[in-house]
This record gives structure tokens, C-alpha cells and sequence, in this order.
């Protein structure tokens, strides 16, 4: 290649780098591609002579100067990246989410830990007879739960039913029936007595849950609701076991919780607090669900739901949990 | 119950302390509830002497006291008038805090009270928390040690223990039942009270001449009649005891019945013998059922009409003298003058004591007892307590043969209790030994204890040991729940089944608060005047007989009930609301209904709720795999804008309604702001019950898709319904993917009462590319078709 060609391309390609880089803003880089590239260019100059050099020449200088061309093209391709200016620290939203109120939460949280353990969930009428809710469940005429003042009666046989307890010999003697041992069923819903104040509310909510099969013991049972205890409030929840009288469990006991060394002052539940009852369901109670108790055994527990969330939420009055109140129900925005 | 730990001391010498032992109750029977410390509820009181007594200089109704309390002498002034020189009494010194029944805690200071310097005060036993109204201060009638402290010289140091005893345990509402209990879980020996002896050969000047003619419901009935009666205040000891159990003294003989009834669990009653007829010096005594309507008047000056099935003790002349097993009659009462009485110990049946004091609506320390059951073998042992002590602070002489009739004694079972089955039933061993300990300690008889198990007697007063459970029971509370395992249950294990509907309510619950709604729960309880707000007919509603209150007669039959209450009360500045309940509605005569109810409130266009509820239905049929909700019929409903409702059908069912709630329910709720409401209101249990679509792959499209819009203008009255009936006529399916309204748009510019509607299709065919032409023509024979229309 002619020494002048060859200097002339070393001189365009130097002189378009540096114009390029120094070139800041898209106008002025716009500009520089349009002073070298364009089709009236310094490139498209040094084009112009080609036609009139000899073949040889031609050849030589025409291939470098595509090299020279592509080379640019390339480098003015590129983009440049404006910075802007975004305020990262605006805030959410004000958030348009809605809420599963507390209790229905609570509820399908307990009744998946039963589950884990491979309980079925089971539901029932509100509306029962005397026999469910009370005689199947050894609670005879004279039995002071039983006293009408206590519950809502909607005739003299029927009832708003005061525990979900009523769900339970039916369903153990349909299970039985149908051979589906062992049985372990566990059933949540709406319950109703005749009382209300702080903490008590007319309409209020239970779980029950329910073991038969023919070994299943008070060990279990112990096992079975320590480990419900410690998947619902923690690791740290210890569980504690005392006597109690219930007509349809014997031996019976109260279901007692605490935070391992937990003080008032730290803003938590210091001391045991009551959970619930359960015992080894009474003989007479299988025997009505058709089932020999001198060949199965099991157990049953029973708590309130509001009981647990207001422990755990140290919600003061049982009243808050059925205001409504959409500030009260968006404090409680976990499924 | 209040035990006094002082007074079971005197049956078990338990050294454990007052918080400990409750514990230890708790642990094994009882809940304690709370506990009073005597000694600090007294701290500071001390016993004064009161040496002199003068004259206010400035006050004629107050005196100056010179008081001896032992290191000194002070000078009170004081207000009393039984106030007298050589009395003992109570004295707060200052800077001591008094906690007096009515009132704020008060701390004591050296005062003056008209000129003259106070350096104390005499009190009363209200002053000091003890709620017996007294005319004057408390004054001690017997000699003292000034200086020493209230607490223990007159309340033993006491500490009392308030158990909540369960209804199958009445032996525990007693001082000795409980002591038995201290004794078994403590392994410690137990005294029995002391008892007056009975003498045979002694000659008795009165006859009392028993009639049992209500067998059934009398168990035993045993009475003695006493002479030499003194009927005066108690000793200081005995009112003391009553006091710290919460029983107000009256006399000698009202005291010592209440005293035997805390120390052993038998009510006792005593009539005044003198106001009974008699034949020479025979009384006849009579436990009958009562008449009906036979009327009675008791001893807190109530009349009382009794119907029969009542127990009632009746006199020689039939007359009835007092309610069997609940309170003495009127008559018959002790009263100052009384010197002779007829004592009665019995056993009333538990179920008809109750019956009858939940008709009468009338409770006592005594029906308390009777109405859990009591043992029959426990009334003589407390009549001859009750005699001793009688003996000991009213002078009593025995003056009849104790009269006693057993009907029906407590058949004791034999249970035979293996060592298997404790372990089976518990999962855990108890040894031989501890058992037979535990057992014996709790008085139960064992007849025959081999290698394998024994037999258990239970004692005369645990009717609720009736089986082998029950035995076990025994050991457990006593032996420690606590010392169980922890254990989870073994064995086969069978996939649970889910619970369709339950799951179904939950991803309800999801997909609803996902898109915003709340989730509500209402006491289901509402007043005739709100059923009637929502123009409901009450008659069709579920009344409850026995409501809590008149607010709360009726059971819902609609969770709208609820929520448009918030809406208009706590909610009521929350006018953009999306509110959803799930739970069962209420119908006469006795139905309930699993229902969802969803409400969309704006303060906005009504028709932008109805979309935004039909949304909220479209995510529900997608989460639950149903076909998407169709909207049907018109119908109206009562509370609903007339012409504004419609059915809810989903595949071939029809599950419910969408309304628009009325203007007259609106301001019936006087709601200012938020006034457009739209409710879907659907039988669960029906659209559970639908049946479910399958998800199947469909291949995306192969040939160009293409996205047309159409608008239209059409006036507002035009409904949207008529123009997708008629489009769904019109439009090819062959070359039209999906199409569906896009937007409404209302205002300028258009005309006044017009609305444009932009319907987006999408163009494509399964075999071909389709052509601009072929859209072209589809599109306009769509925009002619509906022009028609409008």
C-alpha cells in the first residue's frame, strides 16, 4: 500500500477514537458518527479516491479502508449510559391487601399441625340434640354443664351446641362401622353458651382432637399436645398436665403452658397459663360410639381458639375479635 | 372453697407453706385461684389496751383514748360509741397502710383532729378488710397482750387457700376432706376431730318421732334434740375460723352447725324445738315431699311456692318448717330466746336438691353440697362433732335419743385393677407399692393385691369411683401427671383423607384476602329492629327461647346483618371496603345454612363494585376449578334495589344471588358516606358441591393472532347484558379466540346519557393465517349488528 494511504487511514482512525471518546452526551456522539461514518463523511472522503488508483493499489487500500470502516462502525455502536435520577426512598404503597381474620387463621394453623400427625379435619352442625352434645358424652340430667340457663336451647331437645365435643361419638362410631382405624380426627368450629363478658363471648370457637386405636396412651396424648403446644407458640412453650374432672375423659387433666423463663417485665406471659382439657375418653363415651373398651382405648382434647390467639397477640378483651373493626383486623395481615 | 390452713393443721401437721400447698393441690385435685396471707393483709395491727377514756375538749361526739399497745401509751382520738375503758382492741399505729373493705388502701399518719394530737387509730373490722358491719369499733371480750399483733392473736397468722373443688369431688368442701388429700399426697398420718359420745342409757325428757314418707329422695336423715341451750355470740376462736372462710358469724348455734359443715362437708340444721307442736314431749318430725304450691317462708324472709318432687321437713302438724337440703324455715329459726333444738343431719339426694334450687333460684352453702352428692355415712360423725362443740361454747345437754334412718346407703363397688391395664392406659409403670400407699391414703379398702393387680374398695364418700379408669385416675393425679412420658402415638398410620370442603373454604379464604377483601366474624346474634332494617321478616328467622338479651334475640339468618352494621357504625369511615364472611346463616324453624356472603362497598359507581364482586367470583371459580359464574335471572330480594339482582350460577346450578342493596336499607343504616353496596350472597354447601373442571393443556396459537377493539356508543340505559347476548350470536367462533368487554366509558365527549363500550377480540383460526379482509368483514358485520340494538 502507498505509504500516503496507509498514513492517511492511521491518522482518520486516530483522530475518530479520540473525537469519539471525548464525546460525552448522544447529540455530540451523533455528531462525531455522522463527521466520520455519514455518508458525506472523512470515511466516504477517503473513498472517493479508489476509483482512480490501480488495481493493485485499489485492492489493497480498499480492503483496509472496509477494516477501518467496520473498526469505527463498531466502536460508534455503542450507547451511551445516561445516569438517572430515581428516589428509591419513596414508600409502599398504602397497602389495598385484605386479611383472614385471626381466628380463621389460628384455626387452619392448628389444624394443619394435626394434620402433620395425619389427623382429618371433621366439621359439624351448629344445631345438635341433646344426645350429641351431652348424653353421648356421659353428661347426664344432673350434671351441672347441663343446667338450661347455659346454653341456647331452640327447643327441648334442641340446641346451639356449647363444644365441638359434639362432633365426636358420631364420627368415632361412623369411622368404627366402616373399620377406618385407628381413628385420629380433628374438629374446629363455631360453639355457643349462654355467657358473655371479657372473656367470654356467647358465640366462640373450639378444636377437638381425638385418638382411638388400642394402645394409644396418656404418654401419647402428653406427647401429642406438647408437640402442638411447640409448633403454635414456639420451642420455648413448655407444657404442664394437671388433674381435672370432665364426665366424658377419665382420667382427665388440664392443659397448662409457659414461656420458659419469661417475665412480665419483658412484656410477655409469665407463669402457667390455662390451654385446654383432654383425658382418655371414658369407657362409657366408646361404648356409645359403639366401640369395646376393653379392646380399644383412646384419647380426646379440647380448647377454645380465642383463648390461644389473645395469649399469643396479648389481645386484652375477647370482644376486639369480633368488632370488626378494619384497624383491629389489619393488624393481623399473616395468613 | 376457702381452706384455712391453721384449721387442716389441726388433721395433718403439714409443714409446707401456704403457696407451696396450693400448689401441691393444683398439682393433684384442685385449682387454687388465689390465696389471703393473714399475717400481711394485717401487717402492723397491734392489740391496745384502753387505759382511759375522756372527753373531746372541742367535739362532743368524739373522745380521747389513752391506750397501752405494750412498749408505750398512746393518745387516740376516736369517734365510736361502744367505745369504754378496759376494752382490748385493734389499733393501727401510723405509717402503717389499712385496706378497708370499701374504699382505697389508706395510710395511716399522726394527725390532729380538732387541737388534739391522734397517735393512731381504734378500728373496726371493715376498717381493716374484713366485711362485717360492726355499730362501733372491734372490741375483744376477754383479756389481751397489748402490743401483740392482730394477726396472730386473733387469726392464728392464717393463710387461706381458695380451691376451686370439682363437682365430682363434694368431699372436698370440707377442711378433713381436704386434710385426707394433704395426708395422701404428702404420705402423712391424719387425726380425726374430737367428738361428743353418745350414752344410751342416758333418760331424755323429749321424743322425737321420725316419718319418712319421701323415701326416694331422703338417704338418711339422723337428729338429736339438745337442751340448755345458751344462743349468744361465739367464742373469738370459732367466729375467727367462719370469718377467714368467708361465713359471717350469728350465734352459738348457727356458728357450730356452719363450723361442722367447713370442718367435715355435712350441712347440719338446727330448729328451735319450743315452735314445734307436740303430744306431751313427743315431736314429731316429718321429711315429706311438698304439695304443690305449697308455699314456705325461709329464713331470708323470702316466700317461696314449692311444687312437688320438693323435699321438705315438716312438723307434727305438717306444716312445712323448713326446704329440705337448701334453707331452714322462718318459724322455726334460733333466736335469742331459743334454749332447746332439734339438730338434723341428713342426706338429701343430689339431683332433686338441685332441681329444686334451680326453680327457685336459690343456692346455699348447704344445697352447694347436697346437690354433688354427699356421703351417708358422714351424719352422725358430725352430729356428734357439732354436739361436742355445742357442749364446749353454748353449754348444751343431750335431751332425746339420737333418732337415725337409713334408706338408701352408698353400695361401694369392688373393682378389680390390673397392673397391665395402668400401664396400657398410661404408658407408664407405677410400682406396686406406690400404689398400694396411694390407695390406703385415700381410704380406699384393698381386699385381695396379688402379683398382677389388686382390688380396690373405693371409701363411702367417692361416688364418682365407679371403674377401673376411675381407680386409675386416683393414682395418677396423686402419683404425678407430670412423672408421665412424653411420647407420640405409634402404630399404623393411614393417609389422612382431606377434607374437601374444609379445603375449599381455605383457598376461599386466600383468594379473597389475596384480592383485598377482609375476612369478618360476627356474633351471630341480632334484635327484631335489625332484621327488620334489612326488611327480613322476623317470623322466618330463628328466634332463640332463652336470649341474653333483647339485642340478641334472634339467630342470623344473613351475614349482611353484621357488616352493614359496621359499615355504618365502627367501620363507617371506611367508605372503599371489601368485606367477606363464611360461616352458617340461621333459618326457622331450625335450619342452618353453610354460607359466603361478600360485600363490596364505594363511595363511588355502583357499577364498578358489581365489577369488582364479579371479579372477586371469577378468582373463586378459578381456585375451586369451577366453571365461571354465569349471572341469570333477575329476582327481587328484600333488601335489595328492585330489578337489581341477580342469580349466581355456576355450571347448572344456581348458588346464589348478586343484588344491589336498596336506598331504603341504606338510609334505614343512616349511612353518610359509602352509600354503594352489592352483595353476593352463596350457599356454600351448593357451590362446593358443583362439579369441578379439569385443567387440560391447550396449545398456544400457531397462525398470526391478531387484537382488534370495537367500540360502540349506545345509551346508558342500554344494558351490557343485551349487547354480549347479541355479539355471542354474531361472532365466529371458528376466527375469534377470545373476546370480551374491555372498557365503559362515560363523559365527555360524548353525549349526556351515553356510554362507550370497547369490546377487544382476538382474531385467530386454528388451520390458517387469516387475512386483513377476512377480519375486515367479521369486524363490520359485528359493529352493524350492534348498532341495531341501540
Amino acid at each position: 500500500m502507498n505509504p500516503k494511504h496507509n498514513e492517511a487511514l492511521t491518522l482518520l482512525r486516530t483522530e475518530a477514537q479520540a473525537s469519539w471518546n471525548t464525546s460525552k452526551t448522544p447529540t455530540e456522539r451523533e455528531q462525531v458518527r455522522f463527521e466520520y461514518l455519514g455518508r458525506k463523511g472523512k470515511l466516504a472522503e477517503l473513498m472517493k479516491v479508489l476509483p482512480s488508483l490501480d488495481s493493485a493499489e485499489r485492492g489493497a487500500y480498499g480492503s483496509a479502508l472496509n477494516v477501518l470502516k467496520h473498526e469505527l462502525g463498531s466502536l460508534m455502536s455503542e450507547e451511551v449510559q445516561v445516569s438517572r435520577t430515581v428516589d428509591m426512598s419513596v414508600p409502599a404503597f398504602e397497602p389495598a391487601f385484605g386479611t383472614i381474620h385471626p381466628i380463621s387463621a389460628i384455626m387452619e394453623e392448628m389444624t394443619n399441625i394435626f394434620s402433620e400427625l395425619s389427623f382429618e379435619v371433621v366439621e359439624g352442625s351448629e344445631i345438635v340434640t341433646e344426645e350429641e352434645n351431652f348424653e353421648s358424652l356421659n353428661l347426664d340430667s344432673n350434671h351441672p354443664a347441663r343446667d338450661p340457663q347455659d346454653s341456647f336451647y331452640l327447643t327441648t331437645e334442641r340446641l346451639l351446641r356449647t363444644q365441638t365435643t359434639s362432633i365426636q361419638v358420631g364420627e368415632m362410631k361412623k369411622r368404627f362401622k366402616r373399620e377406618e382405624l385407628p381413628i385420629r380426627i380433628v374438629m374446629p368450629g363455631k360453639t355457643y353458651r349462654r355467657e358473655a363478658d371479657q372473656t367470654h363471648s356467647a358465640m366462640f370457637h373450639q378444636i377437638d382432637a381425638v385418638m382411638v386405636d388400642t394402645q394409644t396412651t396418656f404418654a401419647d396424648l402428653k406427647g401429642t399436645l406438647d408437640y402442638f403446644v411447640k409448633r403454635l407458640f414456639g420451642d420455648q412453650v413448655e407444657t404442664r398436665f394437671r388433674p381435672h374432672n370432665f364426665p366424658f375423659t377419665e382420667p382427665s387433666a388440664e392443659l397448662d403452658i409457659r414461656w420458659k423463663g419469661a417475665s412480665e417485665k419483658e412484656g410477655k406471659h409469665a407463669g402457667w397459663l390455662e390451654m385446654g382439657g383432654c383425658g382418655m375418653i371414658h369407657p362409657n363415651v366408646l361404648k356409645r360410639a359403639g366401640i369395646n373398651p376393653k379392646i380399644y382405648q383412646g384419647w380426646a382434647f379440647g380448647m377454645s381458639l380465642e383463648r390461644p390467639l389473645m395469649v399469643r397477640h396479648h389481645i386484652p378483651d375477647i370482644r376486639l375479635l369480633f368488632s370488626n373493626n378494619i384497624q383491629f383486623l389489619d393488624q393481623f395481615p399473616q395468613p | 372453697m376457702n381452706a384455712s390452713l391453721a384449721w387442716l393443721k389441726e388433721f395433718v401437721a403439714t409443714t409446707t407453706p401456704g403457696f407451696e400447698l396450693g400448689e401441691k393441690f393444683r398439682m393433684t385435685s384442685s385449682e387454687a385461684e388465689g390465696i389471703t396471707n393473714w399475717k400481711e393483709k394485717l401487717a402492723g395491727l397491734v392489740i391496745g389496751h384502753v387505759l382511759a377514756v375522756k372527753p373531746h375538749p372541742n367535739a362532743d361526739r368524739l373522745r380521747v383514748a389513752t391506750v397501752d399497745i405494750g412498749t408505750e401509751k398512746r393518745t387516740i382520738v376516736c369517734g365510736a360509741s361502744n367505745l369504754e375503758e378496759g376494752q382490748y382492741v385493734i389499733v393501727a399505729l401510723p405509717g402503717i397502710t389499712l385496706h378497708p373493705v370499701v374504699g382505697e388502701p389508706m395510710v395511716m399518719r399522726e394527725t390532729k383532729i380538732r387541737d388534739v394530737q391522734s397517735q393512731g387509730m381504734l378500728c373496726a373490722l371493715e376498717e381493716i378488710g374484713i366485711a362485717i358491719a360492726s355499730p362501733g369499733i372491734f372490741v375483744y371480750p376477754e383479756t389481751l397482750k397489748p402490743g401483740a399483733s392482730v394477726s396472730s392473736t386473733l387469726f392464728e397468722d392464717d393463710i387461706v387457700i381458695d380451691l376451686d373443688i370439682t363437682p365430682n369431688r363434694p368431699d372436698l368442701l370440707s377442711h378433713f376432706g381436704l386434710a385426707r388429700e394433704v395426708a395422701a399426697f404428702e404420705r402423712r398420718k391424719l387425726s380425726e376431730p374430737t367428738i361428743a359420745p353418745l350414752e344410751h342409757s342416758h333418760t331424755h325428757q323429749t321424743h322425737l318421732e321420725l316419718t319418712l314418707s319421701h323415701h326416694k329422695d331422703c338417704l338418711r336423715y339422723s337428729a338429736i334434740a339438745l337442751n340448755n341451750v345458751q344462743v349468744k355470740p361465739s367464742p373469738w376462736w370459732l367466729q375467727s375460723r367462719l370469718i377467714r372462710c368467708g361465713i359471717r358469724p350469728i350465734n352459738t348455734v348457727v356458728d357450730v352447725t356452719n363450723y361442722v359443715m367447713l370442718e367435715l362437708g355435712q350441712p347440719l340444721h338446727a330448729f328451735d324445738l319450743d315452735t314445734l307442736p307436740k303430744q306431751k314431749e313427743v315431736f314429731g318430725i316429718a321429711v315429706r315431699s311438698a304439695k304443690p304450691d305449697e308455699k314456705i317462708d325461709l329464713l331470708d324472709d323470702s316466700t317461696r311456692t314449692l311444687i312437688a318432687g320438693d323435699i321438705v321437713i315438716a312438723d307434727g302438724n305438717d306444716k312445712a318448717i323448713a326446704l329440705a337440703g337448701i334453707m331452714g324455715g322462718k318459724h322455726s329459726a334460733i333466736s335469742e330466746s331459743t334454749t332447746r333444738i332439734v339438730l338434723e343431719s341428713a342426706t338429701f339426694s343430689g339431683p332433686q336438691i338441685r332441681k329444686t334450687s334451680r326453680h327457685l333460684g336459690l343456692r346455699s352453702e348447704a344445697s352447694l353440697r347436697f346437690e354433688k352428692g354427699l356421703d351417708t355415712e358422714l351424719t352422725v360423725t358430725a352430729l356428734k362433732r357439732a354436739l361436742y362443740l355445742l357442749q364446749q361454747v353454748a353449754g348444751a345437754t343431750v335431751d332425746s335419743k339420737l333418732v337415725d334412718n337409713t334408706v338408701h346407703a352408698h353400695q361401694r363397688p369392688r373393682i378389680h385393677v390390673s397392673f397391665d391395664r395402668i400401664h396400657q392406659l398410661l404408658g407408664v409403670r407405677i410400682s406396686a407399692a406406690d400404689c398400694r400407699t396411694i390407695l390406703l391414703k385415700l381410704n380406699f379398702d384393698l381386699p385381695s393385691f396379688t402379683k398382677s393387680g389388686f382390688d380396690a374398695v373405693p371409701p363411702t364418700w367417692r361416688h364418682d369411683v365407679q371403674q377401673v379408669e376411675d381407680v386409675i385416675e386416683e393414682l395418677i393425679r396423686i402419683w404425678g401427671y407430670d412423672r408421665l412420658p412424653y411420647t407420640l402415638p405409634t402404630g399404623a398410620v393411614k393417609a389422612p383423607a382431606l377434607n374437601q370442603s374444609v379445603n375449599d373454604k381455605r383457598l376461599i379464604r386466600h383468594a379473597l384476602s389475596a384480592a383485598g377483601f377482609h375476612e369478618t366474624v360476627h356474633q351471630p346474634f341480632s334484635s327484631e329492629q335489625a332484621l327488620e332494617k334489612l326488611n327480613l321478616k322476623p317470623k322466618e328467622a330463628l328466634l332463640l327461647p332463652n336470649p341474653l338479651s333483647q339485642e340478641t334475640s334472634y339467630l342470623n339468618p344473613t351475614h349482611l346483618l353484621g357488616m352493614l352494621a359496621d359499615c355504618a357504625g365502627i367501620n363507617s369511615s371506611y367508605t372503599e371496603l371489601l368485606l367477606f364472611e363464611i360461616g352458617k346463616v340461621f333459618k326457622a324453624p331450625l335450619a342452618e345454612q353453610e354460607t359466603l356472603t361478600l360485600l363490596v362497598r364505594t363511595g363511588g359507581q355502583a357499577e364498578q363494585a358489581v365489577r369488582q364482586l364479579k371479579a372477586a367470583l371469577v378468582r373463586i371459580s378459578q381456585v375451586l376449578s369451577l366453571p365461571q359464574p354465569t349471572y341469570t335471572s333477575v329476582k327481587d330480594l328484600p333488601y335489595a334495589e328492585k330489578g337489581h339482582t341477580l342469580t349466581i350460577q355456576v355450571g347448572n346450578t344456581e348458588v346464589g344471588h348478586l343484588s344491589l342493596i336498596s336506598n331504603e336499607v341504606v338510609s334505614a343504616y343512616k349511612m353518610k358516606r359509602g352509600k354503594e353496596l352489592v352483595a353476593a350472597i352463596i350457599n356454600l354447601e351448593l357451590l362446593l358441591g358443583s362439579s369441578r373442571l379439569q385443567t387440560f393443556y391447550s396449545a398456544s396459537p400457531v397462525y398470526p393472532v391478531s387484537v382488534r377493539d370495537l367500540t360502540i356508543t349506545v345509551s346508558i340505559a342500554t344494558s351490557l347484558d343485551s349487547l354480549t347476548t347479541k355479539a355471542a350470536q354474531v361472532i365466529d367462533k371458528d376466527i375469534v379466540r377470545d373476546w370480551h368487554i374491555a372498557t365503559i366509558f362515560t363523559g365527555k365527549p360524548l353525549p349526556e346519557d351515553h356510554k362507550a363500550v370497547t369490546l377487544r377480540l382476538t382474531y385467530n383460526a386454528a388451520d390458517r393465517t387469516l387475512s386483513d379482509e377476512e377480519i375486515r368483514k367479521h369486524h363490520d358485520r359485528l359493529e352493524k349488528s350492534l348498532k341495531s340494538i341501540t
